[in-house]
Order: structure tokens, then sequence, then C-alpha cells
């Protein structure tokens, strides 16, 4: 159990203890092949880490959903924020999760060796200091998250705008979750008897959002946190809907996500951006899960602002980082996992996040994938 | 990419929305405006600089009964 969470800092729950007798509960009530998918990659790593899919019942499935921002960008957007790392005006800002995802050309790491201004931040707002102090540079944030990411790159550019700051944008890469999960549920190749959700993205979101799942699709779906009993937890009381085919939503991370979500970040949200198509990879254009900026904000798009265009590229030939996102198949089902593609030498975008499904694999489950 | 970390507001300007958080003995500084709840000595969850939402110890009782619940026998459940 990580030492600052913050059910143990309150001295408030042996979480060690909740653990096993959540998973000998979940032996009593198992009674037929379950496959959970688990959306966040957050959540992947700490299933991996905690090693819980050592400890599942053999019919409790665990599979890795579309959950790593890094993992689901497309190639096209790749390819387009390399071109804009090499322009000379730019000084093009992070998170560290991006800068080692192999382009045509190499990794943005790679470009910064060969003299490329690609700076690592924390947050959006440090981006932001960069314009303010080096003016004669065009600043470009890499605006990459779901909803839990989106409100920092929005409260950036609010900041910018109300300082006049003319040389910053974004090239916007923002993706929201329900929309990807309508996808899933829809497709024929995917089996999905249940969710565990995204904790952090519904802080933001709430929970109605989600609702359609069970609404229109008979799914059941659980919000979870991320110590190892709030994601057991989660797979219990998914394990009792499925039994009880009784498909509701439940929030098990109400500690965090209140049933309206945060609404002064989403008013945020509302403000800066607008919805729209975005391009992912593995699933492809999903109507209405992209955020672009509003008119009133769009001159900080760096695409538009720098005439960036996007060309259909394939960049990682022989990667099936698309069919691991739907949870079609596992990652040693991949002829390049462990072989050609390590977390050292990744040829694709699902072995390069630290919560990219392969890698968490990887790290895991063995290099050599026999387990999981 | 969406982890937020809990952590513990030792300072904080209402009217700039910063402030400083200890994260296991580090100090750093965040912006609270997604949190205009937020008080010297709450706790909060960080995600990229922001604080996204305020944690309680009430609802983090909340998550014990709902543990206990699922636990129970399904007659009773």
């Amino acid at each position: 159990m990580t030492s600052n969470s913050f059910n143990a800092a309150a001295g408030i729950i042996d979480e060690k203890k909740y653990f096993h007798l959540l998973v000998e509960k979940l032996r009593q009530i198992v009674v037929r092949p379950v496959k959970l998918m688990e959306v966040c990659g957050t959540h992947t790593m700490a299933i991996g880490k905690a090693g819980m899919r050592g400890v599942l019942p053999p019919e409790v499935e665990l599979i890795s959903g579309p959950g790593c921002p890094v993992c689901v960008t497309a190639d096209s957007d790749i390819d387009a924020f390399m071109r804009l790392a090499k322009d000379e005006r730019v000084i093009l800002a992070t998170y560290g999760d991006m800068v080692r995802v192999p382009g045509t050309e190499g990794s943005l790491a790679e470009l910064k060796a060969q003299g490329a201004d690609v700076r690592v931040v924390y947050s959006a707002l440090e981006a932001l200091d960069f314009a303010r102090t080096e003016g004669d540079k065009e600043v470009v944030f890499l605006g990459i998250g779901f909803e839990t990411t989106a409100p920092a790159t929005a409260h950036a550019i609010k900041t910018a705008k109300a300082e006049n700051l003319s040389n910053f944008s974004i090239y916007n890469l923002h993706k929201t979750v329900p929309e990807a999960l309508r996808v899933l549920l829809e497709d024929e190749t995917t089996t999905i008897d249940g969710f565990i959700l995204p904790g952090h993205v519904s802080v933001i979101i709430g929970e109605t959002p989600y609702a359609f799942i069970a609404e229109e699709y008979g799914i059941a779906g659980a919000i979870a946190g991320f110590e190892p009993p709030e994601i057991m937890a989660a797979i219990v009381k998914l394990v009792k809907d499925i039994n009880a085919e009784t498909p509701v939503i439940s929030n098990l991370y109400r500690k965090a996500v209140r049933p309206e979500g945060n609404v002064v970040a989403q008013n945020l949200l509302r403000e800066i951006f607008t919805s729209a198509d975005a391009d992912w990879r593995g699933l492809g254009v999903i109507p209405g899960s992209g955020l672009a900026l509003s008119k009133n904000y769009e001159q900080f798009d760096a695409a538009q602002k720098l005439g960036i265009e996007k060309i259909q590229v394939k960049l990682h030939p022989g990667c099936r980082c698309g069919e691991i996102l739907k949870g079609i198949i596992k990652p040693r089902q991949c002829p390049l996992f462990a072989k050609r593609c390590t977390p050292e030498n990744p040829v694709g975008p699902c072995m390069v996040s630290s919560e990219g499904t392969c890698a968490a694999y990887f790290l895991y489950h063995g290099g050599d994938g026999h387990v999981g | 990419m969406c982890l937020a970390v809990p952590a513990k507001i030792v300072e904080i300007d209402e009217a700039t929305f910063s402030a400083s958080i200890d994260v296991m003995g580090n100090i750093r500084k965040i912006s609270v405006m997604l949190t205009p709840e937020a008080k010297l000595g709450s706790w909060v969850l960080v995600h990229a600089g922001q604080a996204i939402n305020v944690v309680s110890d009430e609802e983090a009782r909340a998550s014990l009964e709902i543990w206990e619940e699922l636990l129970r026998d399904e007659q009773q459940f």
C-alpha cells in the first residue's frame, strides 16, 4: 500500500486487511466467467504493481482498456507534433510521458538531442512561464490527457488570454472517456461484462456521464480508487451486480468523486473547449470524443497558428497496440512484445507510456509474457 | 497520466488561488482554482499542478462502510 494514501495517512482504514477479505469474498461469490475492463491506464499499473491478477479466481479476467492518453494518440498526431518540435520558432513544452514516443525521425527526446527546444513540464502553468520570459519564441504546450488533465490546460489558456500572451498555444490532443466506452460497447469484436471506471476522470465528470452504460447496454460499471482494496472492492461489486443481473453504475470512490463531479472544472472546460471529433489509436475517429478550442480561444490553437496539417501516416508497422487498447488481444499475443518491443526500445505507444498496457505487462507479468 | 496524489495544504493564498502542499516532505506550489472550498490543512487530490478535489475523513469512512457492505452475505446485501 502506498505510504501517501489518504486512507492510511488519516489512520482510518487497515487496507491490507480489507484487501484480503475482499479477495476471499470474491472467491465465494463468483459463479461464471466474467471479463472486466479496467478503463484507466493508472488502474492497469496499480493492478500490475499489486499483483492482483495473481490472486483473482480463474473466472475473473481483467482486460485493459483505452485509458492511457499516450497510447491512444493517433500516428497522424504524433507525426504532427514532431514537425512542430522541429520548427525553430517553437519551444515545445510537454508532460514527460510523451518524450519517448517514436516518430518517423525519432522521439521528442532524440529531436531534443539534435537541438530542438523540447522541455518537460509538470503543469501547463509552467509552460506559461516560458511564454512570459521568452517572448521571441512560440511556446507550444502539448495538451494531452482525458478530463482529469484538460482543466489544467484550460486554466493555462484562460490565463494566457487574460495576460494577452500572444506567443502561447497548445497542440490539442485532449479526449473524453465516455464516448470511447460507447464505441467499445458497440464493437462486436469485444466482450465486456463490466467496467472498472476511472477514478480521477470521474472526480471531474461525476457519475452521470456513465449512466448510458447500464441503461442502454445493461452493463455494470464501478468508479474505483487506486489503492488495491479500492480496485478489489470494485471487482466484488461488479461481480455481485453481474450475478444479480442488476447492472448499475456504482461510485466506490466517494472520498474523491461527488455524484455531480467538479462543477467548477466542468464550467471551465465548457468555456474554453467545445466538443469535437477525435482520432483514437485502435478506435478510429469517435464523434464528440475530443475537446476543440471554442471560438473565443481558437487563437491558442498551435496547429492553426503555425500551419501544421495532419497527414495520414503509419508509424509503427507490426504494432498491435490498437487491438490491445480494445481488450481484443493481450500484449503477449503481439509478435513484437518483449522481442523487438521492450520498454528500453519501444516500437509502439502501449510500450512507451509508463501506464501503457504493454509496459505494465512487461514490468509486472514478466517480459516472457507467459503470465497474465 | 490520470493519477492524482492526495496532499495536505500547508499554505494558501485564497485571493490568487495559489497554495503550497506537502507531498511526503516536499513542498510544491499548486493552483486551487478548481477547489474554491480548499482551506489551510485541507487534504486535496492534486493532478498536473491543480487541486481537483478536497477529500475528507467523512468520505473516506464512507468507503469503509461500502466495503463492509460488500463483505456481507448475499441475503443481507
